[in-house]
C-alpha cells in the first residue's frame, strides 16, 4: 500500500518540478491533508466501494474548486484507476517527498518550559549537524516528566539530554552492579 | 551496625562518576504491535540482522526480520510491559553471553545469567557471540581420539570421537537421555586424572522439574564439576528455546577454543525446531513442509557445524575464522566440541522432515527402539540401523581387535533370530550364531548410570565374542562378567592398564582366556 502512494506522489513531484508550480501543488496538497485529518466522513467516503467513481469526482471537484488544474486533475485520474482510497496516503507521502526534495527534515523536540527563539535556533543547529540538511522544521512537545534537559528526534534518530534519562541510568547502575 | 553517612555519599559518588555525560546519538525506532513474545518495529532503518536492540524498560531483544518498512524482533523474556508507542533502541552489538570457567558446576540460561540461585558467576567471564561461523576446514582435523561413553554397545560398535555430531534418535521413554547422562557421568575419571572432557547439558523445552532430576543424578554421581547445565523450560518464550542450543555452543567454543575437550548434548533438537517454527510463524515467514520454515535445515546445520577437532598446531588455531576479540591471546589448538543432538520421533517415524534433516547432517546416529526397551534389552540400540561415520579411526586398538566384527556379527544374529521363529530345523552353524549372539546381546546390557571404563569393556567383549560364554547360559551371563571382573581387578590390575593403553598382545589375551576359562568351567560344573 505504501508502495502504491508512493509511486503516485513521485509522479506528481516530478510533473509538478518539471512545469514549475511546486509551491502550488505543495499548498493544495497540504490543504488536501488538513481537509482530510479534519473530516474523517471524506476519508470513509473515498474508501467506500458503494459510491460511483463519478460521484467521488464531483465531490471532490466540489470540495477542492480553488486549487491549481493539476491537483484536480491528478483527483480525478486517481479516481478513475480505482485508488481514491489510498489519496490521503498519497498527500502524506507527497509532502515527504517535497520536504526531501527540498532538504527540508522535520524533527520533534521535548522539553519542560516553551522554547525561546534563540534556543530553537540552536536545536536546529543541532539537527543539521546529526543530518545534513537546509532546512529545518521544529516540532515542539512539552512533557514535565522529563524534569529537565531535551529530547531531540529526527528519523530514526535519538539525542536524549534528559534528567529522567540520566536518572535512570544511574538507577540502572546501582542496581546491576550489586549483582 | 551503624551506616556513615559519608561512605554513602563515598559510593553514589563514585556511581555518579561513572555516569556517561558524552551526547551519544541513538538510533531508535517506535513499537507497532506487540505480542506473542514477537514485536514490529517502525523506524531502526540501519540495525542489523541479529542484532541485539533495548526495549525502553531495558528488556533485549534480537532483530530477526529485516523488512521495507519494519523490523520484526524477538523479546528475549517477557513482552508483557511493552506497549505499542514504546521507543526501542539500537545496541550496535549482536547476541552474547558471558562465557568463562566459572559456569562449571551451574545452571543458566538462554542468557548466560544463573538460575540455580547460587549468586553470580564468579571468575573472568568472555563476551562471546551466540552465533558465529564453524571453524573453516584448514584450522579442523580428522578425529582422532575416542570420546568414551562408558556404554559397552556404543564404545564397540558405533564408536564416537572427540568433534564427532552423533545423533542420538528414538521415540520418548526409549532412554535417549540415559545414553547422554552416562556418558556425562563416565567423564568423572577423565576428570579424576586431571583430563577432563567439559559436558554441556542444553535442555530445551523440558519441564523444569525434568531438568531439576537431571542436575540431581549429575550432582549425584560427581558429575556437576565440569558440566554446565543451559536450561530453557517449557514456560520459556520460544525464542529462548530457541537460541539456548546456540548458548550451549558458545560455552562449548570457548571450551573448544581455548585448548580443551568438551562434549555438548542437545536435549532435544525436535522441541528447538517446533519453537523456532513458532517464532517464524509468528515473523510471518512462509512455512515450507510439516510448517517449518525453509532455514530449519540450516538452523541446525550451521549449529551442528560448530562441532569440530581444532588443529593441534597453535599457530594455525590462533588464525581460526570469526574469533571473538575476548578470546585473543587465549586461543589454544587441540580442542574439541563433540555434539550430542538428541531427537525424538514419532512411533519411531524417522522419514518425518526434522529428524531426517539431522540424520544427514550428524556424522551417524545411534537409533533407539521401545520394542528392544520393553524386550528389557537396554540401552535399547538397534544395531542394525545405528553408524558411525567417522568414530572408528578414533577407536582404540586393543577395542578394535576385539569388537571388529561384533557389529556384522549382532546384525547377523537379528536377521536370523527373526528366521528362526518360523521353524526349530536348524543347523549347527546356524545355532551356534544365535546362540552366540543371545550372549553377546545379554553382554551387551547395561544398567544405566553405570559407564564401565574401556578395560573392562574390552575385557567383557573379549569373553563374549571368543565363545567363553557358550557354555554360560543366558541368565547368568551378568553373573559372570561380574565375577570375571572382580578376579581381572584383584589379581591382574597390571593387565587391565595395558588394556587402557591400547595395547594387544598375546600376553594380555592369554590372561583374559585363562581366567574366562575358569570361571566358565564354574558355571559349567555347576550346571550339570
Amino acid at each position: 500500500m505504501n508502495s502504491i502512494s508512493s509511486r503516485y506522489a513521485k509522479a506528481l513531484l516530478q510533473l509538478a518540478v518539471e512545469r514549475n508550480i511546486i509551491e502550488s501543488i505543495y499548498t493544495d496538497m497540504l490543504y488536501f491533508d488538513q481537509v482530510c485529518a479534519a473530516n474523517q466522513c471524506l476519508v470513509t467516503t473515498l474508501k467506500s466501494p458503494v459510491i460511483k467513481d463519478d460521484k467521488k469526482i464531483a465531490v471532490l471537484q466540489a470540495i477542492f474548486h480553488e486549487v491549481h488544474d493539476l491537483t484536480l486533475s491528478f483527483l480525478a485520474m486517481v479516481t478513475q484507476k480505482h485508488r481514491e482510497a489510498l489519496l490521503p496516503a498519497m498527500a502524506q507521502a507527497f509532502l515527504a517527498q517535497y520536504n526531501q526534495h527540498r532538504g527540508i527534515k522535520t524533527a520533534q523536540v521535548i522539553t519542560t518550559f516553551p522554547l525561546s527563539d534563540q534556543l530553537i535556533l540552536q536545536l536546529q543547529q543541532i539537527v543539521q549537524q546529526i543530518v545534513p540538511c537546509q532546512h529545518v522544521i521544529l516540532e515542539q512537545d512539552i512533557d514535565p516528566a522529563l524534569i529537565g534537559g531535551y529530547i531531540l528526534r529526527v528519523e530514526d534518530k535519538r539525542l536524549d539530554q534528559s534528567l529522567r534519562k540520566k536518572l535512570l541510568t544511574l538507577k540502572m547502575n546501582c542496581v546491576t552492579e550489586g549483582y | 551496625m551503624s551506616i556513615r553517612p559519608d561512605e554513602v555519599t563515598a559510593i553514589l559518588r563514585e556511581q555518579l562518576a561513572g555516569l556517561k555525560t558524552a551526547i551519544d546519538l541513538e538510533e531508535v525506532g517506535t513499537v507497532l504491535q506487540v505480542g506473542d513474545g514477537v514485536v514490529r518495529i517502525y523506524g531502526l532503518t540501519k540495525v542489523q540482522a541479529g542484532e541485539l536492540i533495548e526495549f525502553e524498560n531495558g528488556r533485549k531483544g534480537l532483530a530477526l526480520n529485516l523488512e521495507e518498512d519494519n523490523v520484526g524482533a524477538v523479546v528475549l523474556g517477557s513482552t508483557q510491559e511493552i506497549k505499542e508507542g514504546d521507543t526501542v533502541k539500537r545496541t550496535k552489538r549482536i547476541g552474547a553471553i558471558n562465557v568463562g570457567d566459572g559456569l562449571l558446576g551451574r545452571v543458566v540460561n538462554t542468557l548466560g545469567e544463573p538460575i540455580d540461585g547460587h549468586g553470580p558467576i564468579e571468575g573472568e567471564l568472555f563476551e562471546m557471540p551466540l552465533e558465529r561461523k564453524a571453524p573453516g576446514v584448514i584450522y579442523r582435523q580428522p578425529v582422532n581420539e575416542p570420546l568414551q561413553t562408558g556404554i559397552k554397545a556404543i564404545d564397540a560398535m558405533i564408536p564416537i570421537g572427540r568433534g564427532q555430531r552423533e545423533l542420538i534418535i528414538g521415540d520418548r521413554q526409549t532412554g535417549k537421555t540415559t545414553i547422554a547422562l552416562d556418558t556425562i557421568i563416565n567423564q568423572r575419571s577423565f576428570f579424576e586424572q586431571g583430563a577432563p572432557v567439559y559436558c554441556i547439558y542444553v535442555a530445551i523445552g523440558q519441564k523444569a522439574s525434568n531438568v531439576a532430576s537431571v542436575v540431581a543424578t549429575l550432582e549425584k554421581h560427581g558429575a556437576m564439576e565440569y558440566t554446565v547445565v543451559v536450561a530453557a523450560t517449557a514456560a520459556d518464550p520460544a525464542a529462548l528455546q530457541f537460541y539456548a542450543p546456540f548458548a550451549g555452543a558458545t560455552i562449548g567454543e570457548y571450551f573448544r577454543d581455548t585448548g580443551k575437550p568438551a562434549l555438548i548434548i542437545y536435549d532435544d533438537l525436535s522441541k528447538q525446531a517446533v519453537a523456532y517454527r513458532e517464532v517464524s510463524l509468528l515473523l510471518r515467514r512462509p512455512p515450507g513442509r510439516e510448517a517449518y520454515p525453509g532455514d530449519v535445515f540450516y538452523l541446525h546445520a550451521r549449529l551442528l557445524e560448530r562441532a569440530a577437532k581444532i588443529n593441534n598446531n597453535d599457530a594455525i588455531a590462533q588464525k581460526m575464522n570469526d574469533l571473538p576479540p575476548s578470546l585473543q591471546g587465549r586461543v589454544k589448538g587441540g580442542g574439541s566440541l563433540t555434539a550430542l543432538p538428541i531427537i525424538e520421533t514419532q512411533a519411531g517415524d524417522v522419514s518425518a522432515y526434522v529428524p531426517t534433516n539431522v540424520i544427514s547432517i550428524t556424522d551417524g546416529q545411534i537409533f533407539l527402539e521401545s520394542s528392544l526397551f520393553n524386550a528389557g534389552i537396554r540401552p535399547a540400540i538397534n544395531i542394525g540401523i545405528s553408524v558411525s561415520r567417522v568414530g572408528g579411526a578414533a577407536q582404540i586398538k586393543s577395542m578394535k581387535k576385539v569388537a571388529g566384527t561384533l557389529k556384522l556379527d549382532q546384525a547377523q544374529f537379528r536377521e536370523l533370530e527373526a528366521f528362526s521363529k518360523f521353524g526349530s530345523d536348524l543347523d549347527v552353524a546356524t545355532q551356534r550364531t544365535i546362540d552366540r549372539g543371545r550372549k553377546n546381546q545379554e553382554m551387551l546390557k547395561q544398567a544405566q548410570y553405570s559407564p564401565a571404563p574401556v578395560e573392562q569393556q574390552i575385557a567383557a567383549l573379549y569373553a563374549s565374542t571368543n565363545g567363553y560364554l557358550d557354555k554360560v547360559s543366558e541368565a547368568d551371563v551378568k553373573d559372570f562378567e561380574k565375577t570375571y571382573m572382580e578376579l581381572l581387578e584383584s589379581q591382574h590390575e597390571d593387565t587391565l592398564n595395558k588394556i587402557a593403553a591400547g595395547d594387544w598382545s598375546g600376553e594380555i589375551t592369554a590372561v583374559l582366556a585363562a581366567e574366562a576359562k575358569i570361571i566358565m568351567q564354574k558355571y559349567h560344573q555347576e550346571k550339570t
